[in-house]
């Protein structure tokens, strides 16, 4: 069940990316971009929890030499922090 | 309309009739696309492509494709080609063309109250976040 | 270290669903407050997942919550898209 509900959000974040960036070319509005890649991170971080749950479920993942949970979160964070950055200083 | 006895009492009628402010205040969002639609308007056999729009307007080439994308979603202008569109003046309907043809008018006689009130509407750039998800660009 | 990441992607939640919250007072765009809703149900739901001991996504409570926040979005998507003009 679990990787099916995942898989659906990281086809809505990636649904929200895509608009995002799309809008960001014409306009050139800033934000516009750090939210495309914050929803990008966020794409990340739920597809690398399918691939954690569905591929390897019983494993205990590894990616240079570093929990694969590590990662997965990372992409969040790094994914908010741009929204963050964005919102605070090209919102206007 | 101004006869020549009514010039003397401005305050007898307003300076922007009623439907064509209203008209203003839900079409036109920026001093850019106005001047951009009359500049097709007064130009109307000639295919305008982005760069020579911007050109002439003294704008940045993007701000240019946009204004152009929100004018012909309103259906004031047609686009020929995909690569790199032409634009030309062409209403959709009589109706748009009979205000757009007033608001011409107007704008040329009285063009500060004019963009005062399209400065008017507050439109927090923020705005934009939200119509990026808009999937059709229709306003 | 997973639950200071947790931890730290909780509160950037929390702040963007404020920030969300802030751009719909400024807007009156139902798309902001249903994003800041959003952003604020994910920012429970990390804080959740932090605190609860072990913290295991396949857990049901988690993905449904996950999963309510990314609706919101696309139900604000959706609204956005379908809302009658009110000037024909």
């Amino acid at each position: 069940m679990a990787p099916i509900f995942y898989g659906l959000c990281t086809l809505a974040a990636l649904f929200c990316a895509i608009l995002l960036l799309r809008a960001y070319f014409p306009s050139r509005y800033k934000l516009l971009l750090w939210g495309g890649i914050c929803f990008l991170g966020l794409t990340l971080n739920n597809a690398l929890l399918v691939v954690d749950k569905i591929i390897f479920p019983e494993e205990k993942l590894f990616f240079l030499g570093v929990d694969f949970i590590i990662w997965r979160l990372l992409a969040a964070l790094i994914g908010m922090l741009v929204l963050l950055y964005g919102i605070i200083f090209e919102a206007e | 309309m101004g006869c020549i006895l009514t010039e003397n009492f401005i305050m007898a009628e307003p300076l922007i009739p009623d439907p064509i402010a209203q008209f203003v205040l839900d079409k036109i969002d920026s001093v850019a696309q106005l001047e951009a639609l009359l500049l097709l308007r007064n130009n109307r056999e000639t295919d305008w492509s982005v760069g020579a729009l911007a050109a002439r307007l003294y704008i940045h080439e993007d701000q240019t494709a946009q204004v152009l994308a929100v004018l012909q979603a309103q259906g004031f202008v047609v686009s020929k080609g995909t690569d790199r569109p032409l634009y030309r003046y062409e209403p959709a309907s009589q109706e748009l063309h009979a205000i757009l043809e007033r608001l011409a008018e107007i704008y040329a006689k009285h063009l500060v109250p004019v963009t005062n009130l399209i400065h008017s509407k507050p439109k927090p750039r923020i705005q934009e976040f939200a119509d990026a998800f808009r999937l059709r660009k229709d306003k | 270290m997973d639950l200071l990441l947790l931890g730290a992607i909780s509160m950037a939640s929390f702040i963007a669903g404020l920030f969300f919250l802030r751009f719909w007072r400024d807007t009156q765009d139902r798309l902001f407050l249903l994003f800041a809703i959003s952003f604020l149900i994910e920012g429970i739901n990390r804080a959740a997942l932090g605190l609860s001991g072990n913290p295991d996504e396949g857990r049901p409570f988690f993905y449904f919550v996950r999963f309510l926040s990314f609706l919101l979005i696309i139900i604000a998507i959706v609204q956005k898209n379908v809302t009658k003009r009110r000037n024909p």
